[in-house]
């Protein structure tokens, strides 16, 4: 099964990057824990679980918690993706550079996969990150918006639940809209 | 196995209809309708009256307009309907990207002997055509955007010449022909035909009035509004099944020789009048009133322009008579436009600079008023309000 050969390096990952300190002074800062629907265990600087609003109330309301932070709609692969791309803004919060954290962004985004970028999206909302989500958005925009019916449904796995005559009907009442797509 | 959410997604179902809105509002317009079959789902979201206002608000969209015009004579190069030119391209706005615009889609339905299709009116993103200037019979409603088009019932009468007056909202429209009424001097006839009602209907008003010019009415407050002569305007209320008309006065100090048009400009109804002056060119101006009060009929100038400041003299002293009002700009009040030279200019009333939007299009001058449109797109493609009872028509 995929989750599980991911898995390891994707905690041993997040464990080797998290220490780096990026000030001048290596104070050892807070860490948090949470925990993925599929029970993999993140641990986060506590400035990167800032960043997740959903998070930050979490322990808004439970201010004494330590325990584990458990993110039941969230799965190990999209989750490490997240954090990756929380962590860099952190650095940006601190150094601002636009043109920097730009170009950043469209790395980030170029190299996901489609699939990544799909699985993300419910993740950047369930943690209300929205930069994150601002920037998915738009990429998911960009890689559809020239492109087939077919494509689309490809790309979000979505079923078509139209007959054939339903879609038919659709594309020629509308057919204005489907001049000049791109070859998927 | 234990009851854990899947790895992968399967489907967009993890997606909430609030996000999903939030990528397709980065679409152009195509795209989104596009999408309409990707799934019900989809379909459910874009079709939604909020999706389109929520659209609108985002974007903080403007509506997009261009002038519409048509050059059916190009020099001494023999047309047919393919040869007939739209000018309308939308520059940099996202959802219109310029193209080749063309009422071609209809005109191949509808006009098998090839003749150009006329365009007649615009309204909310709909235009009103005709098969012919002169003898008009068959009309049509088509939105050039999504290619949607309607042919109306043939109008009970054929006339020569009538007057057209074309209103559309979301829900319905309306067309109105004005024909002088060749026995008695003081009637007009209308005939009016409504979307709601799907026939025409015709209704005389008594109006003691000289002329009818050839200029679509300007629809401001859903009330119809023709030119009917150098100093009068006639208005109607085609929603009201009434005899009732109104006569409202241009403002004129004393009969002079002159060229005017009314129009719309910042929702307000406006007239733009160039006077001429043979003996003093130095004098020839250009005013801009607008309607301050549209109830007492109340005239307000908001600008005058001595043309010598535009143009120079030379210019004028041999073109005078060729500098005919087409347009206001619909929503910036310092813009209008004219037919000079052979081109059609826009004219900025602050810097009372002038600069030339078309080539040389015609000479001998076959664009007039009645062939410029100030066609203002809606943010979203309007539906044409389908007639009742001619769906229901076997």
């Amino acid at each position: 099964m995929s989750s599980s050969t991911d898995s390891p390096t994707l905690t041993t990952e997040t464990t080797q990057l998290s220490p780096q300190p990026d000030t001048e002074t290596a104070k050892p800062t807070k860490k948090i824990t949470l925990k993925s629907s599929d029970n993999q265990i993140f641990e986060v600087e506590e400035s990167v679980a800032m960043e997740f609003a959903t998070v930050k109330s979490f322990f808004e309301d439970s201010p004494s918690s330590t325990d584990i932070v458990p993110l039941p709609n969230v799965t190990a692969k999209p989750l490490s993706q997240v954090i990756e791309f929380c962590k860099e803004q952190i650095k940006f919060k601190a150094n601002p550079d636009e043109a920097q954290k730009k170009k950043y962004n469209a790395e980030f985004l170029t190299e996901k996969s489609d699939k990544d970028l799909v699985d993300m999206i419910p993740v950047a909302n369930y943690l209300e990150i929205k930069d994150l989500l601002d920037v998915l958005n738009q990429a998911v925009a960009d890689r559809i918006e020239n492109k087939s019916v077919e494509y689309v449904r490809n790309f979000f796995g979505i079923d078509n639940d139209f007959t054939a005559e339903e879609e038919a009907a659709l594309r020629r009442e509308h057919a204005w809209a489907y001049e000049g797509v791109d070859e998927d | 196995m234990k009851n854990t959410t899947t790895y992968f997604l399967t489907d967009d179902s993890e997606i909430p209809d609030g996000v999903l809105m939030e990528i397709l509002f980065r679409l152009p317009l195509k795209p989104i309708f596009k999408f309409k079959c990707v799934s019900k789902r989809w379909l459910s979201v874009i079709s939604d009256p909020s999706f389109a206002m929520a659209r609108i608000e985002k974007k903080s969209l403007s509506p997009a307009w261009d002038l519409l015009f048509c050059y059916m004579h190009d020099g001494d190069r023999e047309f047919s309907a393919r040869d007939m030119l739209l000018r309308l391209t939308f520059k940099n706005h996202p959802d219109f990207q310029p193209r080749n615009f063309s009422l071609e889609f209809l005109t191949r339905e509808v006009q098998p002997q090839n003749q150009p299709i006329k365009v007649l009116a615009t309204s909310n993103g709909l235009i009103l055509c005709c098969n012919s200037q002169r003898w008009q019979t068959d009309y049509y409603i088509c939105n050039p955007i999504t290619t949607q088009w309607v042919s109306l019932p043939r109008p009970p009468l054929v006339h020569e010449r009538v007057s057209i007056g074309f209103s559309s909202g979301d829900r319905s429209y309306k067309v109105v022909r004005i024909v002088k009424s060749s026995g008695e001097s003081a009637v007009l006839n209308l005939e009016i035909f409504s979307s709601d009602i799907g026939e025409w209907r015709q209704q005389v008003l008594s109006c003691p009035i000289v002329g009818l010019l050839d200029l679509p009415a300007i629809v401001y407050n859903e009330i119809m509004h023709w030119s009917v002569s150098l100093s009068t305007i006639l208005a109607y209320d085609p929603n009201v099944n009434s005899d009732q008309y109104r006569l409202i006065n241009l403002p004129i100090e004393k009969w002079s020789l002159h060229l005017g048009m009314i129009g719309l400009c910042s929702e307000r109804l406006c007239y733009l009048r160039v006077d001429v002056d043979d003996i003093r060119p130095l004098n020839a101006s250009l005013r801009v009133w607008e309607l301050k009060d549209y109830d007492s009929g109340e005239w307000f100038m908001r600008s005058k322009t001595l043309l010598v400041d535009i143009a120079s003299l030379d210019y004028l002293s041999i073109s005078n008579y060729l500098i005919m009002p087409l347009a206001f700009h619909p929503f910036d009040t310092d813009t209008v436009y004219f037919y000079a030279r052979g081109c059609i200019a826009s004219c900025d009333l602050r810097t009372k600079r002038w600069a030339a939007i078309t080539d040389k299009l015609i000479p001998g001058g076959c664009v007039n008023e009645a062939t410029v449109f100030p066609f203002v797109l809606p943010p979203w493609p309007t539906q044409i309000p389908q007639p009742i009872s001619v769906c229901s028509m076997s």
